[in-house]
């Protein structure tokens, strides 16, 4: 199981941690504070500060622990959990301080599920059959059919318990005074461009928690000068800053701050080139595998993760324990470093095959984002195409095709590209980035991948609550999208993101999961 | 006067429509629309992106979607944010007073700076101070005001780990913490405008200064002083007013860089972030309002010169 472990211990034992204080961070603010509405980066981290879920993710994994469900039995298609007594919502109106009931949770699911398209998060709940509530403490959730992510799922930010009468008064949970949770802080402000200030709930139900009096959020630029300003607390470092270092910890020190970092907070995003099958240039397999062959993976992965990065198919840092195991990417066609030139060399073969040749290059644009950014952004692009070029001997000749935001997504969803390089989030369970990339109807098929027989082991996947069985289909899963017969993307891997935190604050939790941030306290 | 002003009013009207039917259609031109970033974390499920682009009117014909604008509009009514849901009308109140303030706040500095250093490089020139203050005047023009606004922020963070105040403290709330908050990207717009302001001035000085009722003023006995002040100074004020409108309008209009960089929560950061989500809404409602502040700011100007100088307000009336 991958764990994280800070490079200098930030404790939270009871007898060292302090009362009060604060801790700022830097993050692009999102337009609403409804999170059943939006995506979930940007709102991310003040929900998960305001409310609690069912479940929560463990401090150390993606994977779920009780969180205001005390426990939970899970049987067939059936999750019954039991919720913590003592619950009660924020002292704000409408609900006043009024206990939490398992309706609360009903009314919340129900209405992120909701068929109005406004609920965007409603897909991935499309599993979940009825969601009951039998009496005040008890939460009965139906699946169609047993499946074994459900809980992970629901350990998603998005999936925050409702007071109806927070609705019936507001309408929606858009503003700082709809957003009233059961959680350790309380939203004092908000505004769309400017940042949120969240101020300690005194009557937290978690007994002498939480430690902070204030959390703040403000909608910066520059967050590394904002750090080394100490106008924010907790930052991620920047990859553009760490080439020539060999530990998070000695860029650290390099850099004269007191502080601590994360280094192996897990990253659960990977980085490849995906390539539409459905487009003229890779619609044949053997090119498509011939790029898998050819394409040197490390410039881009370094460039993107310049410390700690590892190769991976489809997953990224956050699955690790469903990863292949790294030994196995050594012998693997177009990823093991010993064994370049004969994958090189059986790529222009594959492409000559194809009609490719140094008298018949091949070309086609790359695409991504305009920005200078060392995951996604225009530098990626540029690196591949370098790399494309120099490796093939100029047999493949890609461009780069760099667009705004907003013209990248749009091209995106219509698949209108012939190669994406791109670093894209990969969920909360490896179920669901495998799901969403790969399955014919997956949401981020942007490769057009489509196999029955895939489908079939996804499904087959998804319904084995055996750990060890689950991560055995994964693997298989990997193995099989990267043959010469199904490829459809040429992934480079990943590495951890890591955070660097001043030392006057201690107790971050691993994963930067707001909701642990009543364990957070200011020395 | 009040000719001229009708006919002004029909002008701008003219201009008010054009800018309605160029921010609608052009913001639609862009590629991608907010439901492709709605759904940017998660993919949409099948149907699912169609079902939100209907529910939000976006998959109407675009004559159809004018038309409803136009409604809306004929109601006073600027709709809402797409991405938000609230009401635009809302959305501009709260943000105009930050965008204005910086405004303000540069251009009372740029004047504080910019006209006693234009009028001292008139009177002084071809001297070192002359010298010396062209020098930086065309530095402050030349050096882009972003970089320098970057630089404030990330200089002293490295070298003195300080940075000037982020964000916003409205005025009312606590008039010298928002002065404060303000201060540096107001100083930063200042580089620039004073500069501006001082090299204009001092070409106009320069002008009237060899005109013969100069030469008649010293005849007349009348103070160094007072022929700067009273004859020069009021006479080459009129190109300089100009190029202050010209300017305020582009503080107004370019407040999106320096809002940006100093997390200043107004219009300018409120466009921008507006066309990244493609929320065609507060697009067309920030442009539109913007362009009654251009219109009326023009107005002001052409008004002021009939007070700055008597012969246009005869040759008006």
């Amino acid at each position: 199981m991958a764990t994280a472990t800070p490079t200098q211990a930030a404790t939270t034992a009871e007898d060292e941690a302090k009362r009060g204080g604060k801790m700022s961070w830097a993050q692009n603010t999102t337009a609403h504070l409804d999170i059943h509405q939006d995506s979930i980066s940007g709102a991310q981290q003040i929900i998960g500060a305001t409310y609690n879920r069912l479940v929560r993710y463990r401090p150390d994994a993606q994977l779920p622990e009780p969180d205001v469900a005390q426990s939970w039995e899970q049987a067939g298609t059936d999750v019954v959990f039991k919720l913590h007594e003592g619950v009660k919502w924020q002292n704000k109106p409408p609900v006043n301080g009024r206990d939490f009931k398992a309706s609360d949770v009903v009314f919340g699911l129900e209405r992120a599920r909701s068929d109005d398209p406004s609920f965007i998060h409603s897909g991935d709940l499309a599993v979940v059959d009825t969601i009951e509530a039998p009496d005040d403490a008890t939460v009965r959730l139906t699946t169609k059919y047993p499946t074994a992510i459900i809980l992970t799922m629901l350990a998603g930010y998005q999936w925050i318990p409702v007071a109806p009468e927070v609705i019936d008064q507001f309408g929606d949970i858009k503003s700082p005074e709809a957003t009233i949770g059961t959680g350790p802080f309380i939203v004092e402000s908000f505004a769309p461009d400017f940042g949120a200030k969240l101020v300690r709930n005194p009557d937290y139900w978690r007994e002498g928690l939480p430690y902070l009096d204030e959390l703040e959020q403000l909608d910066v630029e520059d967050h590394w000068s904002q750090f080394r300003a100490g106008n924010i607390d907790i930052v991620l470092v920047p990859a553009e800053l760490l080439p020539g270092h060999d530990s998070f910890a000695g860029f650290l020190e390099s850099e004269g701050i007191d502080g601590y970092v994360y280094s192996e907070v897990m990253a659960a995003s990977a980085h490849g080139h995906f390539m539409n099958t459905q487009d003229e240039a890779f619609a044949d397999a053997r090119v498509r595998w011939a790029i898998n062959l050819i394409m040197d993976r490390l410039p881009n992965r370094t460039y993107g993760w310049p410390i700690g990065a590892k190769p991976s198919i489809a997953l990224g840092m956050g699955h690790l324990a469903f990863h292949l195991p790294d030994a196995e990417f050594e012998d693997m066609p177009g990823f093991g470093q010993g064994r370049r030139e004969q994958d090189v060399a059986e790529g222009l073969k594959m492409l000559a095959a194809a009609g490719i040749d140094g008298d018949n290059p091949m070309e086609w644009q790359i695409m991504g984002w305009s920005v200078p950014q060392t995951l996604v952004g225009i530098d990626q692009l540029q690196i591949a195409v370098d790399m494309y070029k120099d490796v093939s001997g100029n047999v493949l000749q890609p461009s780069e095709l760099a667009l705004e935001w907003g013209a990248w997504k749009q091209a995106e969803a219509l698949h209108e590209f012939q190669m994406i390089s791109a670093a894209y989030s990969m969920g909360v369970d490896a179920h669901d980035a495998m799901q969403k990339m790969y399955h014919s109807e997956g949401g981020r098929n942007f490769s057009q991948y489509a196999n029955p027989d895939f489908d079939r082991m996804l499904a087959a996947e998804e319904t084995t609550f055996d750990i060890e069985e689950r991560i055995s289909l994964m693997q298989d899963m990997q193995r099989f999208i990267n043959t010469p017969e199904e490829i459809a993307n040429a992934w480079t891997g990943s590495g951890p993101f890591s955070y660097a935190a001043l030392s006057r604050i201690q107790g971050i939790p691993m994963l930067w999961d707001s909701g642990r941030v009543d364990q957070v306290y200011a020395q | 006067m009040l000719q001229y002003l009708v006919g002004r009013a029909v002008v701008s009207s003219i201009s008010l429509v054009l800018v309605v039917v160029i921010v609608f259609v052009a913001v639609r031109l862009m590629p991608g629309d907010i439901v492709d970033q709605f759904f940017q974390d998660t993919g949409a499920r099948p149907g699912q992106a169609e079902a939100l682009r209907e529910k939000l009117g976006l998959s109407d014909p675009i004559a159809v979607q004018f038309a409803r604008y136009l409604g809306e509009l004929a109601r006073g009514d600027l709709g809402e944010s797409l991405a938000s849901g609230r009401e635009l009308s809302t959305v501009i109140r709260d943000r105009t007073p930050v965008t204005f303030q910086l405004a303000m706040m540069t251009l009372i500095f740029s004047l504080a700076v910019g006209l006693p250093l234009g009028v001292l490089s008139a009177v002084m020139r071809g001297s070192w101070l002359d010298y010396l203050l062209r020098t930086i005047a065309i530095g402050g023009i030349s050096i882009p005001f972003f970089w320098i606004a970057v630089l404030t922020i990330s200089l002293p963070a490295y070298y003195w780990r300080w940075t000037p105040p982020i964000g916003h403290v409205p005025l009312q709330e606590d008039p010298l913490a928002s002065i404060q908050h303000m201060l540096a990207p107001a100083l930063v717009g200042t580089v620039f405008l004073a500069g501006s302001i001082m090299r204009m001035l001092r070409a106009t000085m320069l002008e009237v200064l060899r005109l013969d009722y100069m030469r008649t003023a010293a005849a007349k006995g009348l103070s160094r002083a007072t022929q700067i002040r009273r004859h020069a100074l009021r006479n080459a004020l009129i190109p300089v007013v100009t190029l202050i409108g010209i300017r305020f309008i582009f503080l107004l209009s370019g407040s999106v860089v320096l809002e940006s960089i100093y997390a200043l929560p107004g219009l300018g950061q409120l466009s921008l972030d507006a066309l990244s989500r493609r929320d065609y809404q507060v697009v067309q409602a920030v442009t539109l309002f913007m362009a009654v502040i251009i219109i009326m700011t023009n107005l002001v100007v052409d008004i002021s010169y009939s007070f700055i100088d008597p012969r246009i307000r005869h040759s008006r009336a």
